[in-house]
C-alpha cells in the first residue's frame, strides 16, 4: 500500500532528558520528495527529533509519525525505509569499506544476490571503488563521511535523515558531501538534514524549521523567511570617496542609520526596505553626492537566524 | 528472528576482534600458558623431580578421591606430581580461558563500541534489541568455548605425551566436566557481567578491569586446594558448572533487560 500523507509528521513532540526539556512541543512536517532543513546551535533539539523520529527515543508528550507509523511500535518498519548518517560516520575503523557495507547490507535486509552489485554501484557512485579494500583506518574525514552515506543507501530507502553530516569537513570535503545530497535529491528521495550549518541550509533545503531550546522559532523556505520575518536588506552605496562623511550627514537627517565600510568610499545602510532605495539615491544626488553604485543585499538565511537568535535573547 | 541480521553482528565483531591488537594479545597469550606452557611445566617439573619427600605429595594424594587415589598410588612418583597438579589442583584456572576471551570480546563489542561511538550506526538499523544482543552475546561466547574446547584437547593430548599417563586420571572426570560444562558456562558468566558491566561504564579498559574481578573465585579455589582444604572431584566440579550456568542465567538475563535502544543510546 502506498502512502500519500506526510513522509513525517511531528505534533506537539516533547522529550525531557531529566529535569531538561530537550523538546518543547515542537511540530512540523516533511512530505515527499522534500529537503528539509532542521537548524539550530548545539543542544536546540536536532538529535533528539531525529532519534524520536527513528524510534530511538521515547516521546514524553505529542506525537510523531513517520511513513504514517508511530516511531516506538513500527520502529523497525520505519528504520527499513530509511538512511542515516550521524555527525560522527560510527564507521568501525578496522574494517575495510567492502566488508562494512556487507555488514549493513544483511543489518538493513538487502538480498544477499543483489549484495555485491549494490555495494560495488555505490562504491564506485562514491568514488571509494579503488579504496575498498583499505582499512576505514586510513581514510579521510571526507571519504568516511562519503562512506556513511554510501552505507545509508544500501538499502534504498525513501527517507534520508542526516544529522550535521558535513561538521567535521573541510570546505573540500563538505562541498563534496553537500553534492551528494544535492543527487540524491534529483533521485527524490525525501531529506530531513539537521545542521547548524545556515549557508548550507541555504543552498540545500527547500524549507527550513529553525529550533532553538527545543522550540520551532519559525519554519519556511529560506528565501522567504526574511520577508515573513521582516528582517531588513543591507543597502551598500558608492559614492565619491571624499563626500563619504557628507553623505552620512544626509542620511542621518533623514533618520537613517548608516556607517562608512571599511571599503574606500562605500556607505552601509541598515534597515532599508527595497522601496525606498530610489527615495536615498535621488536625496544623496539632490544633495550633490556623486553616486556610482547601489549594491542591495537580501537577507540570508544567516541574518535571519541572527535576528530571531537576538529577538530570543531580548525575551 | 532475522538471522542474517544476528551473523552480521557477529561476523563484524569477530572481523574486527582478529585486527584488534589489545584484544587479540589475550586471546593468545593466554591458551599458550594454560593449554600449551602448564601441562609441558608440570609433566617436565614431575620428571625432573623425580622424587619428592612422601610429607609432601601426601596431602594432596590424600585429599583425591579415593578411587583415583587408589589408582594414582601405583604410578611413579614424578608421574604422581603430575597427574596431581595438571588434572586436580590448577584444573580450574582452564577456566580462565574461555572467561578472559568472551570478556575481552564482548567489552570491545560493547563498551569498545560505544568508545568508537559505532553503536549508534547499528541502532538506526532495523536490526532489534534481540537480535543484537543475541549476536553479541554468539560474536563473545562461540570464540571462548572454541578455543577453551580445542585448547583442552591439545593440553589433554599434551598432558598425556609428557606424563605418559592416560585416562581416567589424565584427564580427569573433574577436568572433563570443567571443560565440557564449565567453559561455556564460565563464558557466557563473564558475558553477562561485561552487559552489566558496560552498562554503567564506559570505556574497554574500565570494563576488562572490572570484569577480572570474576578470575578471582577461580584463583580462590585454586588455593584452597593447594592448602589442602579440598580437592576438587567430580561431584564438586558438577556442583561448580551448576553453580556458573545459574549465575550466568540470571545475569544474562538482567543484562537482557538492561540491552534496549533508549538505555545504549544514553550511555553512548
Amino acid at each position: 500500500m502506498v502512502f500519500d500523507g506526510p513522509i513525517i509528521q511531528v505534533d506537539r513532540l516533547e522529550r525531557r532528558f531529566g529535569q531538561t526539556l530537550a523538546l518543547a512541543g515542537i511540530s512540523f512536517q516533511v512530505t515527499a520528495g522534500e529537503i528539509v532543513g532542521l537548524l539550530g546551535h548545539n543542544g536546540a533539539g536536532k538529535t533528539t527529533t531525529i532519534r524520536l523520529v527513528l524510534g530511538l527515543l521515547t516521546p514524553h508528550g505529542g506525537t510523531v509519525r513517520v511513513f504514517g507509523l508511530e516511531p516506538t511500535v513500527d520502529g523497525e518498519r520505519i528504520r527499513q525505509r530509511t538512511g542515516v548518517v550521524g555527525e560522527s560516520p560510527g564507521l568501525d575503523e578496522r574494517l575495510t569499506a567492502r566488508e562494512l557495507l556487507q555488514v549493513f547490507a544483511d543489518l538493513y535486509d538487502v538480498p544477499r544476490v543483489v549484495q555485491a552489485q549494490r555495494i560495488a554501484a555505490l562504491l564506485e557512485q562514491f568514488g571509494l571503488a579503488e579504496v575498498a579494500d583499505r582499512r576505514v583506518a586510513t581514510y579521510s574525514a571526507g571519504m568516511r563521511q562519503r562512506l556513511a552515506l554510501a552505507r545509508c543507501l544500501l538499502h534504498d530507502p525513501e527517507l534520508l535523515l542526516l544529522d550535521e553530516p558535513t561538521a567535521a569537513l573541510d570546505p573540500v570535503a563538505a562541498h563534496h558531501v553537500r553534492e551528494l545530497i544535492a543527487e540524491r535529491r534529483r533521485e527524490g528521495r525525501t531529506i530531513l538534514l539537521a545542521t547548524h550549518n545556515l549557508d548550507e541550509a541555504e543552498r540545500v533545503c527547500d524549507r527550513v524549521v529553525i529550533l532553538e531550546r527545543g522550540r520551532v522559532l519559525v519554519e519556511g523556505p529560506p528565501r522567504d523567511l526574511a520577508a515573513a520575518l521582516g528582517v531588513p536588506a543591507q543597502v551598500t552605496i558608492e559614492v565619491e570617496p571624499e563626500q563619504v562623511n557628507t553623505a552620512l550627514d544626509v542620511l542621518a537627517r533623514r533618520g537613517m542609520r548608516a556607517q562608512a565600510t571599511p571599503e574606500l568610499g562605500r556607505i552601509l545602510v541598515e534597515q532599508l526596505a527595497k522601496r525606498a532605495v530610489p527615495d536615498v539615491v535621488a536625496t544623496l544626488v539632490g544633495a550633490g553626492i556623486a553616486v556610482y553604485g547601489v549594491e542591495l543585499r537580501t537577507p540570508s538565511l544567516e541574518d535571519v537566524y541572527l535576528a530571531l537568535h537576538q529577538r530570543t535573547e531580548r525575551r | 528472528m532475522h538471522w542474517q541480521r544476528v551473523r552480521a553482528i557477529v561476523r563484524k565483531d569477530l572481523l574486527a576482534v582478529r585486527r584488534s591488537r589489545p584484544v587479540l594479545v589475550p586471546l593468545i597469550v593466554l591458551p599458550l600458558v594454560f593449554f600449551l606452557a602448564m601441562p609441558v611445566g608440570f609433566g617436565l617439573l614431575g620428571r625432573f623431580l623425580g622424587e619428592v619427600p612422601d610429607s609432601e605429595l601426601e596431602p594432596l594424594i590424600r585429599a583425591l578421591p579415593a578411587a583415583d587415589r587408589a589408582q594414582l598410588e601405583r604410578l611413579e612418583p614424578g608421574q604422581q606430581i603430575a597427574v596431581v597438579l595438571i588434572s586436580y589442583q590448577f584444573a580450574p584456572l582452564i577456566l580462565l580461558v574461555p572467561l578472559a576471551v568472551a570478556t575481552a570480546i564482548a567489552a570491545d563489542s560493547l563498551a569498545g563500541e560505544r568508545e568508537r561511538r559505532t553503536l549508534e550506526a547499528l541502532l538506526v538499523t532495523p536490526i532489534r534489541d534481540e537480535e543484537l544482543f543475541l549476536g553479541k552475546v554468539l560474536a563473545a561466547v562461540l570464540p571462548a568455548v572454541v578455543i577453551g574446547w580445542l585448547g583442552s584437547l591439545v593440553s589433554a593430548v599434551v598432558g598425556i605425551a609428557v606424563t605418559g599417563v592416560g585416562p581416567p586420571l589424565l584427564p580427569s572426570p573433574p577436568w572433563m566436566l570443567l571443560v565440557g560444562l564449565g567453559m561455556p558456562g564460565i563464558a557466557l558468566l563473564g558475558l553477562g557481567a561485561v552487559v552489566l558491566i558496560s552498562a554503567r561504564v564506559r570505556g574497554f579498559q574500565e570494563v576488562m578491569q572490572l570484569s577480572g574481578l570474576l578470575a578471582m573465585p577461580l584463583i580462590g579455589v585454586m588455593v584452597a586446594q593447594a592448602s589442602g582444604l579440598f580437592l576438587i572431584d567430580w561431584r564438586l566440579a558438577l556442583l561448580g558448572c551448576v553453580v556458573v550456568w545459574a549465575a550466568a542465567f540470571g545475569i544474562l538475563r538482567a543484562g537482557r533487560r538492561l540491552f534496549q535502544r533508549e538505555a545504549l543510546l544514553r550511555l553512548g
